[in-house]
């Protein structure tokens, strides 16, 4: 028995080894120039902290980290910078820091934000005690704290997201649900199945994730505690069991359940565990996705045809269509701030890319240009899109800032990646 | 005379189950596997391609807070081996057992009623088998919503095949989505293959 675990436990490694890589594109001409200091002591630390804020800033499409070669001087203390100097650069800030080892092993990191203009310290910030694996999450943190020093909006950097990877092993196809930190370093499975597993979300807590799989040879839904291992299954109805979503103060699940003879909406309450109806339609209603002060639910529904979103009021039961542009939208999305609504939109000849839609004005826009685009998502900051779409005959993910271009590219060399979400805030 | 004529489908499914995976050609026809077993078993159950177990085995890895990270050391387990079962189609059949679909579809075509007539008698003449409808799409569009139109295609299915006077309760339904391509690829000629339910037959 040993050796075949052995033996198997080799398959894995060997097979298994599928790396996100993360490819992160050229700065728009339009983002903001922002001089970053590679940190004093960083090159001995384990992780540079100066490169993960300069990747994090440069991936929220906003800002334009410039060459460390065409930075004027490379000062280390605030008193060392000639102002002067820097007029030239474009840039309007400077980030510079340390990374001390201590002798217990940890490391503290120490940054300043500097206002060039103004010649004054915008913020210092100090992490003690960091492990070496939390080095990351400082620079993460530090440029969450920068982008909001400099947009006055809450920066989604230390964030992490979870998505599906599906590669061939032995001739057949594997599914992993991963979890990765959200410039996808950090990747760590979660669950493997040698059948699929599907819209994983994310609780609004950040400790578990609901999703779908196919292990019992159909669809169910199982809510699954990351930190434990602990999984439930909280859905094995008759027909499909599918498109889980976490109510925003995470006491409810949305599910799109076919027991009654279409797929409908659901409402299921984690503590009671009583199923309440939500739609009653022999369309298919499906892909809920909460508003987020909890009262309304945008969902897909094909009763005129072909997809289009509507919302549901949970209190009155009115149902109202949102969409009218397109002959297929599908997949809605609403930004945490409530201000947007994305989705796939397909038209005839165009193709399924990811759509805007202000849920204010009525404003609607094609974000990308790319092929096969399905499953947005966003940062908890409203601010970029995480999504699936396909490059090279291949399933990869991508981020889009809500202005347009695509910041980050997201794949493996082995496989493909697709079903993302974005997860909470970390606490 | 012999004509066996495979849908790319079809050996994915079986061909796969075994250990195998071949490619359908242009044609959609696939060379011929040399049989013994099936051709036995073909026999008895008068061509009724019975199928068997399931391929099930997840591994649930928790996240260690303290964890390095990657998924080093961890035991998985075996995949299922339970395939011996499964018989591989080879029998003389007219029809494959599927039923293609146009795009957003679920509207049984003439020829899909053809296909289900054929089964539907084989299926009434052999009382002990039930028929398992797996509904599938194409990858274009959302998965979820992809679940649900797999599920009424396999379901516009079932209605022609109770028409036929195959009684409701030796009919199972099931939908895959997108998640199970038959044939893999970007475009329309792969597509067009994966729009599909799919029968399998079982005792």
């Amino acid at each position: 028995m040993r050796l075949f675990v052995l033996l198997w436990l080799m398959l894995l490694t060997l097979s298994a080894r599928a790396e996100l890589t993360v490819e992160i594109s050229d700065a728009q001409e339009s983002a903001t120039p922002v001089a970053i200091i590679p940190f004093e002591g960083e090159a001995q630390a384990p992780e540079k902290v100066s490169e993960v804020v300069g990747f994090d800033l440069r991936r929220s499409g906003r800002f334009r980290p410039l060459p460390t070669d065409d930075l004027p001087e490379l000062p280390l203390e605030v008193g060392d910078i000639h102002y002067e100097d820097w007029r030239d650069t474009g840039s309007d800030v400077l980030l510079m820091g340390r990374v001390d080892h201590n002798p217990d092993g940890s490391w503290t990191v120490t940054a300043t934000l500097v206002d060039l203009l103004r010649r004054e310290v915008m913020f210092t910030r100090k992490w003690a005690n960091v492990s070496s694996r939390q080095l990351r999450r400082v620079g993460h943190q530090l440029a969450d704290q920068m982008y909001e020093a400099l947009t006055g909006i809450r920066g989604a950097f230390d964030t992490r997201i979870a998505y599906v990877l599906v590669q061939t092993v032995g001739g057949r196809k594997r599914y992993t649900l991963n979890v990765a930190d959200s410039d996808g370093h950090n990747e760590r499975a979660v669950l493997r199945s040698w059948e699929p597993i599907t819209s994983p979300d994310w609780s609004p807590d950040g400790r578990k994730l609901a999703y779908v799989s196919f292990e019992n040879g159909r669809s169910e839904v199982y809510i699954q505690d990351l930190y434990t291992g602990r999984r439930e299954k909280v859905a094995a109805f008759k027909g499909i069991n599918s498109a889980p979503a976490w109510s925003p103060d995470g006491r409810k699940l949305a599910l799109t359940l076919s027991r009654a003879g279409s797929a409908d909406l659901y409402l299921l309450d984690l503590k009671t565990r009583k199923l309440r109806r939500l739609t009653r339609h022999w369309a298919i209603e499906t892909e809920a996705s909460w508003a987020p002060d909890g009262k309304t639910i945008y969902f897909t529904s094909d009763r005129r045809g072909q997809p289009q979103i509507f919302r549901l009021n949970l209190s009155t039961g009115e149902v109202e269509r949102v969409t009218y542009e397109g002959s297929y939208n599908a997949s809605p999305a609403v930004s945490p701030d409530g201000r947007w609504l994305a989705m796939v939109d397909a038209s005839p000849g165009q193709g399924y890319h990811i759509a805007l839609q202000d849920l204010k004005t009525g404003d609607f826009r094609i974000l990308t240009d790319t092929f096969l685009d399905e499953s947005p998502s966003f940062a908890p900051n409203s601010e970029m899109i995480l999504y699936a779409m396909n490059r090279n005959g291949r399933g990869e993910l991508a981020v889009v800032p809500v202005e347009g271009g695509i910041s980050q590219y997201l794949k493996v060399p082995d496989g493909e990646v697709k079903e993302p979400d974005w997860g909470p805030y970390r606490k | 005379m012999k004509r066996i004529m495979l849908a790319g489908t079809v050996t994915l499914l079986l061909a796969g189950c075994a250990g195998q995976q071949t490619k359908p050609d242009q044609s959609g026809a696939v060379p011929v596997e040399p049989v013994t077993e099936a051709e036995k078993q073909a026999g008895e159950h008068g061509g009724l391609p019975v199928t068997s177990g399931n391929r099930g085995g997840v591994e649930v890895i928790p996240i260690d807070q303290q964890e390095e990270g990657g998924a080093e050391g961890i035991e998985g387990l075996r995949p299922d081996e339970a395939q011996a079962g499964e018989t591989q189609q080879n029998a003389v059949l007219a029809y494959p057992p599927v039923v293609y679909f146009d795009t957003d579809s679920d509207v049984v075509s003439e020829e899909g009623r053809q296909v289900l007539k054929y089964y539907a008698d084989k299926l009434l003449a052999q009382p002990d088998v039930k028929v398992r409808l797996e509904g599938h799409t194409d990858e274009r569009g959302t998965p979820d919503y992809n679940l649900a139109l797999g599920e009424r295609r396999a379901k516009a299915v079932r209605q022609v095949l109770e028409l036929y006077g195959v009684p409701t309760e030796r009919i199972e339904v099931i939908s895959y989505g997108e998640e199970r391509p038959a044939v893999q690829g970007h475009d329309e000629a792969a597509w067009s293959k994966n729009r599909r339910v799919e029968l399998v037959f079982i005792k």
